[in-house]
């Protein structure tokens, strides 16, 4: 069954053709309540001489359009009933409009509800709250869901709209009848608001880093759709799925308002597509500490979303590998050492570079080292007399304090329990009570110039908001 | 952006304007006659100033901004507000007998000539040439305003208010649907109620920006990130348990069970009633085994399966939130977790070995002396050991505690035989797992990634848990977050 819902006002019945209310009531008159409680008192006979202005033009351009339809159209009255009694309630008025509505259109075609708004009809607050509640109540039947702005104080038309659009969504369809006519218009206000919410849900995500769940709703906000696939080819990006990011990126060069920054993310792709290309097909067995570059530049972008958002197990998850690497790349950059080992096992060509330094074999064999695997404190231990490296070493020592944390949590072995606290507490005891491992870990990849692109989320994000900003403008 | 706070003493104040809005004489102004009324006296104003200032009131906006000057007077500095009227100015010949704009003009000098050229600073006029009463052109024009960046730099003042009480409703509508969240959080909506003088702050800027945020937090806590729903309820300000419940879920879901429980008990528990304080009460005593369980496992140098399956439990509730994310990589990190938990508890159900590690004189991560001694006090299973390439002075790995199950006597054993079987199908993605950014490689992770290794891992991961007598359709968190989202529905409704 589809619904009206309408509030009423003081302008909503005439007696003989004229208005009921009086303005600015003074207590010499009958006031609107007390003038439509008599009526009502009067019984049908006084409904021939009624007239409901506004809702009769909308129930009747509705029954028009709904011809063929045969289920009756239900109107829910909003009415005020304030404590203690005000002149101007319409809760009289809203019983006569039903009694004459019942009366004026085929019973079979209208039925007719009636709901009190408590409160203050001027005051905001009050019907934000009282109008909330009464619809919660509705169950309104098949869409749509009509919705009168025509009646009712600025107060109950604001909370109208605000809560119709919340609990109904795309259901609702505001009408509005404009001042001396007899059709009502269709308000195009429903998609405005809805697509305001839908981007500013998609804003948000965009803070946050979420560019997965950004690119959904920035599609049902109906925005351009290179502005969403930039957005998932972020979300794509993020988890290193370079060549669908690539893919999805490449349809965003096609518009122009993001063919300058799809050109420069895919150019960033191609760089991190063409380094890991190179570490699977070279890595092992020659040093490329190039190929490790970006890769772990990319891995800072990722470890600040999940600090950000205050994923500390998915951080310390990432951390673990940025360690990991970081010590893989020092080792190849400063030895040309080839350390770089999917399974863990060394490989023929480090064994080769292995075995030409005796010197280093007696050192390690002293400190029980295994060569046969390559594990980060045999990374540490090659490069431990590298001055150069003093100070790298002791931030990667440091972080190696959170590496260890994250060996008993749940994405270790263990079922340990770690908020940021924790993962403060932990790093400060080794690294000095002010230090911050997501600081540590971008001034290191900035002091050994691992790359620029580690602010990509960033960026990227900015440059979204950007065309958003400028796309809304447009549209005026 | 301005990013030092604004001096106290700058007001921003914002004004729908009506018929109501400007007195002669102090009587109203006839509507028929109102824009030519106004029209005239914008023209004598030019030759006589004061003898028209003295004849004009403004029975709302005098009200308003006396009030707003009255609130601001202690501070150091005299008030200096800004003023931006919205004044319609239609083409439509009918309809332009009503416009408000050379009431506005005439405002425009009214008002520094009242409250003094020091306190009011400018009289701004947004114009309005479309129908004022249409919602969507009055949708239309306070967006443009905003886009074409007519709207001052809300951070620029101290304290913003909005005044709808004259005007159309649809100019209201606009002023506050689209101008206040443009504002922010510090705009105050000011109205006049017929006959006072005193306007009355409404909070519906803010009230609108709470249920913003309760719906927002409804949305986090149906998709279980409690954290941020935590935050969005605080941003509500949302009844203290509730958002420490929230939080203590939080703790719960980072396995953090210690600080969950010191949470709920300090926080929750005391501040709650009736059905809050059930679902605190039942949580308390999850949080307490939960708890409980992880401290046994911690310190266990002797086999304690029962302490597993509250667990990996949760374990299965963390990966199946981190799936429904979509974070991939962070649900291979579970699952990897999850298969060597599970093969932990199955071999320490069905062998009695005690599966934890320790470190050794040197530091190095060694099995436990239980483990090794318990191989070697079963000279059958010994020897089937003994066969094997394993170093079973090495913490147990996942392919030990796989072979351990595969042992021969345990070949009827149900548990050895499923988890064995079913973990075997985890396996890929362990191997995922380590190839990408949480372990040691730089591997792309994507569902189309794992379903190509492992085609259902949700189910899969549920008739594993099974095993340990859950039913894998149930989230372990689901009554948690179904009784705070109870709790958070009667608020919304009650409020």
């Amino acid at each position: 069954m589809p619904m009206l819902i309408a509030c009423v006002g003081n302008s909503d019945l005439m007696l003989d053709g004229q208005y009921l209310a009086v303005r600015n009531h003074i207590g010499q008159l009958p006031s609107f309540r007390e003038q439509t409680r008599a009526l009502l008192a009067e019984g049908d006979t006084i409904l021939s001489r009624l007239d409901a202005p506004l809702l009769r033009p909308l129930v009747a351009w509705l029954l028009d359009r709904r011809a063929k339809d045969q289920t009756p159209l239900q109107i829910v009255l909003l009415a005020t009933d304030q404590d203690p009694p005000h002149p101007q309630d319409t809760v009289f008025a809203a019983q006569l409009l039903e009694r004459w509505l019942l009366a004026r259109f085929p019973q079979s075609s209208v039925a007719c509800a009636r709901d009190k708004l408590s409160g203050n009809p001027s005051d905001y607050d009050a019907m934000y709250r009282a109008i909330r509640r009464v619809l919660q109540t509705l169950k309104p039947g098949e869409p749509p869901i009509y919705l009168s702005l025509t009646a009712g104080t600025p107060a109950m038309t604001f909370a109208l709209t605000v809560h119709a659009l919340d609990l109904f969504g795309s259901h609702c369809s505001f009408l509005y009848l404009p001042r001396g006519s007899e059709t009502p218009r269709e308000l195009r206000v429903r998609r405005w608001l809805q697509q305001a919410a839908l981007l500013a849900d998609a804003r948000r995500e965009l803070q946050r880093g979420e560019f997965g769940r950004a690119a959904v709703l920035l599609r049902q906000a109906g925005v351009p759709n290179a502005f969403a696939q930039l957005a998932e080819a972020a979300d794509h990006r993020l988890a290193y799925h370079f060549e669908e990011a690539t893919t999805t990126a490449k349809q965003a060069q096609r518009d122009p308002r993001t063919r300058s920054v799809a050109q420069e993310f895919l150019r960033e792709l191609e760089e991190l597509e063409a380094a890991r290309r190179l570490l699977d097909e070279k890595g092992g067995q020659q040093a490329v500490p190039h190929a490790y570059e970006p890769l772990l530049s990319e891995l800072v972008a990722n470890l600040r979303l999940a600090w950000e958002n205050d994923r500390e197990a998915d951080f310390l998850a990432r951390l673990y590998r940025f360690h990991e690497a970081m010590l893989r790349w020092l080792v190849e950059e400063q030895l040309a050492a080839p350390v770089h080992t999917s399974s863990g096992d060394a490989t023929p060509a480090f064994r080769r570079w292995w075995n030409a330094r005796p010197e280093l074999q007696r050192r390690a064999a002293a400190r029980n080292l295994n060569p046969e695997r390559i594990t980060r404190p045999l990374l540490d231990f090659l490069i431990a007399d590298i001055p150069a490296l003093k100070r790298d070493r002791e931030v990667l020592r440091n972080l190696n304090r959170l590496t260890q944390l994250r060996s008993q949590t749940i994405v270790g072995h263990g079922f340990l329990g770690v908020r940021r606290d924790d993962i403060l507490k932990a790093y400060r005891n080794v690294a000095g009570p002010q230090a911050d491992p997501m600081r540590d870990v971008e001034e290191l990849a900035q002091r050994l110039q691992l790359g620029t692109h580690a602010d990509w989320p960033q960026r990227l994000r900015a440059t979204l908001l950007e065309l958003l900003t400028a796309w809304e403008a447009e549209q005026e | 952006m301005a990013t030092a706070p604004p001096p106290g003493n700058r007001l921003l104040l914002v004004s729908t304007l009506g018929n109501r809005d400007i007195l002669l004489d102090s009587q109203p102004i006839p509507q028929q006659s109102f824009r030519s009324t106004c029209e005239a006296l914008l023209n004598t104003l030019k030759q006589n100033r004061s003898a028209v200032l003295s004849r004009l009131g403004a029975p709302i906006l005098e009200n308003i901004i006396r009030w707003i000057l009255e609130r601001h007077a202690n501070f150091g500095d005299r008030p200096q507000l800004r003023v931006y009227l919205v004044a319609s100015n239609q083409k439509d010949e009918h309809h332009r007998k009503t416009d408000t704009l050379p009431a506005a003009q005439l405002l425009q000098v009214w008002l520094p000539d009242t409250f003094g050229k020091d306190t009011i600073e400018s009289v701004k006029l947004w114009r309005i040439d479309t129908n004022p009463a249409d919602y969507d052109e009055t949708i239309n024009f306070f967006r443009e305003l905003i886009t074409k960046r007519a709207v001052p730099d809300p951070h620029e003042f101290a304290a913003i208010y909005l005044n709808p009480t004259g005007g159309t409703p649809a100019l209201s509508f606009g002023l506050l649907t689209v101008l206040a969240p443009f504002l922010g959080e510090h705009t105050v909506v000011l109205y006049l109620p017929v006959h006072a003088e005193r306007p009355t702050p409404l909070d519906v800027a803010a009230t609108y920006r709470k249920y913003q945020a309760l719906e927002d937090a409804q949305r986090a806590l149906e998709r279980y990130d409690f954290a941020h729903a935590a935050h969005l309820l605080r941003v509500a300000k949302a009844d203290p348990p509730l958002y420490a419940f929230s939080e203590v879920l939080a703790y719960r879901l980072a396995f953090d069970f210690r600080r969950a429980l010191y949470h709920l008990e300090e926080t929750v528990i005391p501040a709650s009633r009736d059905t809050l304080r059930a679902l605190a009460r039942h949580e308390q005593d999850t949080l307490h085994r939960l708890l409980f369980d992880a401290k046994a496992l911690e310190q266990a140098r002797e086999p304690v399966p029962d302490r597993y399956p509250t667990l990996l439990v949760e374990l299965y509730g963390s990966a199946w939130i981190a799936w429904e994310q979509e974070r991939y990589a962070d649900f291979l990190a579970r699952v990897f977790r999850f298969e060597e938990a599970l093969l932990r508890w199955a071999v320490e159900h069905c062998l009695r070995l005690p599966t934890g590690a320790e470190r050794d004189d040197q530091g190095r991560p060694r099995s436990l002396h239980e483990f090794r001694a318990g191989i070697a006090a079963d000279p059958e299973l010994e020897q089937y050991v003994a066969t094997s390439p394993f170093d079973l002075t090495r913490p147990p790995t996942r392919d030990l505690l796989r072979y351990l199950l595969a042992f021969p006597r345990l070949a009827d054993h149900p548990i050895a035989r499923t988890v064995r079987e079913h973990s075997l199908a985890l396996d890929p993605l362990s191997q995922l797992r380590n190839q990408s950014i949480v372990a040691h490689g730089f591997a792309p992770v994507s569902r189309e990634e794992i379903e190509g290794r492992c085609p259902d891992p949700l189910a899969t991961l549920g008739r594993l848990v099974s095993v340990v007598g859950h039913d894998p359709t149930v989230h372990p968190l689901k009554a948690s977050q179904q009784g705070l989202l109870a709790e958070l529905r009667k608020t919304m409704l009650s409020w």
